[in-house]
């Protein structure tokens, strides 16, 4: 039997930009697999291509050089077989559209039926902690709640991917902490893959089974680190020990990998 | 939820005012000033005529409210279609909006006869014009309108893998209602007036007419009673446009637009 295909791999993969002030050098030389189930993160600088990472596994980006593959497939098919969701920084929700009718939208899109699109909303709804919240349209909820809507959207498609850029770092820091509980725990209740792009190096430690170390621009593998810290874990994990050592060695590791 | 606070309320109440002030000033200033009625009349002989003229004033609303609603219906239909052309095809967008701008540096009150001799003396030249006018806002205002559309919505679109059609209609045809309704305003009064200029150069009805008549038979109670009422539709316009945008942009207040 073959082994089962990595949820993303990236094998040397490149990306140069034209812009007008010439060419741009995003990512070099990038080889990288997330294997199903896994939880990684990607940390760097600002501006080495976390994001660019996350755009070519979605298939926004395609790579000037080196391949991608979402479970063995290219992004483009991986994407049509809604094997993915994407999660932005920015939740991107529609202002008109009700919480439910965002969450239903990859559905409807896809030509799911009513009655079972509405089924999967609801039920996405309520593991992101939203019920109550359906008839609610965007403007009347905090940063934090849509957010989790757009989690919830992401869901629907019952993903085994997913792909999230940054997607807590416009949240204070108290709500940051109850989503990333949160999102372990639907991490756990779904089986999905997580690639998770983020700024913040104790939330990379506190989620993850591993974290990419990218160096500044182009973006570069610098080091990988397995955090080896118990699951489930609890919040208060962030205030071991342990997850401390965590914290400094990949703190350590981004300053070198920056220089 | 979005609840008409008192703002609105205070904002109607001080639309009304504005307006009431105006007419009493008007009032008292033709009384005090004794300016003859043949120069300007006071608006309550106006409205006295137009309680007088009100059957034949009614019987000449009707074909202007129909050019100007058909050349509103044209004119932003065509507008919309256009403009969403030029959102999926950036070379329909090179290639005609020059073409659109020279449309719009055209004198109408030139073309209105041209427009009289190709296509006649009924309601299809009137229903041009007040297209023509109504036309070009509504383009500008709709290639901005489907292109407001944030990146990230867009991306939001592409890795749901929905089809070119299903992000025209789930986002940027939503997306771009505030944009279409500001236009749509402008056209509401605009298409009236541009329907009264093409009868007044070329009808035998209509309230554009029945300016040129008043003007010859030096009915000048019956001019000022056909600008009030060719106001009074221009108005009705707007306030049918303004309440349709509450209806259907329901979220612009969330939005702060």
């Amino acid at each position: 039997m073959h082994p089962s295909p990595a949820a993303v791999q990236f094998d040397r993969v490149g990306v140069t930009f034209q812009s007008q002030v010439g060419a741009v050098e995003a990512l070099r030389d990038v080889s990288l697999s997330v294997a199903e189930g896994e939880f990684v993160s990607v940390i760097g600088a600002s501006g080495c291509g976390k994001s660019t990472l996350l755009r070519l596994a979605a298939d926004v980006l395609t790579p000037s050089s080196g391949k991608v593959k979402v479970f063995g497939e290219t992004p483009a098919s991986a994407r049509r077989a809604r094997a993915f969701s994407m999660v932005f920084q920015d939740p991107a929700l529609l202002p008109w559209r009700t919480v439910l009718a965002n969450v239903e939208l990859p559905l409807e899109v896809a030509g799911t039926g009513q009655q079972i699109r509405r089924e999967r909303a609801v039920e996405a709804i309520a593991l992101v902690g939203l019920s109550g919240f359906e008839g609610a349209r965007p403007a009347q909820l905090s940063g934090g709640m849509r957010q989790r809507a757009a989690i919830a959207r992401a869901l629907t498609v019952q993903p085994k991917l997913l792909l999230m850029d940054e997607p807590f770092s416009a949240v204070d820091e108290l709500t940051r902490d109850r989503l990333n509980q949160e999102l372990l725990a639907i991490w756990s209740r779904t089986g999905a893959a997580i690639l998770f792009v983020t700024h913040s190096i104790e939330e990379a430690v506190y989620l993850s089974d591993r974290i990419v170390v990218l160096t500044g621009r182009p973006g570069q593998v610098y080091s990988e680190l397995r955090v080896d810290l118990p699951r489930p874990r609890a919040l208060e994990i962030k205030r071991t020990p342990a997850a401390f050592e965590w914290s400094s060695r990949a703190r350590l590791a981004l300053e070198e990998a920056s220089r | 939820m979005s609840v008409p606070g008192a703002g609105v309320w205070l904002r109607w109440f001080g639309g009304f005012a504005g307006l009431a002030a105006f007419f009493v000033a008007w009032e008292a200033a033709v009384a005090i000033l004794q300016v003859p009625l043949y120069v300007l009349p006071p608006p309550s002989a106006i409205w006295r005529q137009v309680l007088r003229d009100w059957p034949l004033l009614l019987r000449h609303l009707q074909p202007t409210a129909i050019e100007a609603f058909g050349g509103f219906a044209l004119g932003n239909g065509v507008a919309i279609l256009l403009a969403a052309a030029f959102v999926h095809w950036p070379p329909v967008q090179r290639a005609l909006f020059p073409l659109a701008i020279g449309l719009r540096t055209i004198p109408l009150v030139a073309i209105t006869p041209l427009l009289l001799v190709w296509l006649g003396y009924g309601y299809a030249p009137k229903i041009v014009i007040a297209a023509l006018i109504s036309f070009f806002p509504t383009l500008v205002n709709m290639t901005r309108g489907f292109a407001a559309m944030d990146q990230q919505s867009l991306e939001l679109m592409h890795t749901i893998s929905a089809s070119t059609w299903q992000t025209f209609v789930k986002v940027r045809w939503p997306a771009s209602l505030p944009y279409l309704f500001s236009a749509l305003k402008i056209a509401a009064t605009s298409c009236v007036l541009g329907a009264v200029v093409a009868e007044w150069i070329g009808s035998d009805r209509g309230l554009g007419y029945l300016v040129v008549a008043a003007t010859f038979e030096f009915a000048i109670a019956r001019l000022w009673a056909t600008i009030a009422v060719t106001s009074l539709l221009a108005l009705l316009a707007f306030l049918v446009v303004a309440a349709a945008e509450r209806f259907f942009v329901p979220w612009r207040d969330d939005a702060g637009i």
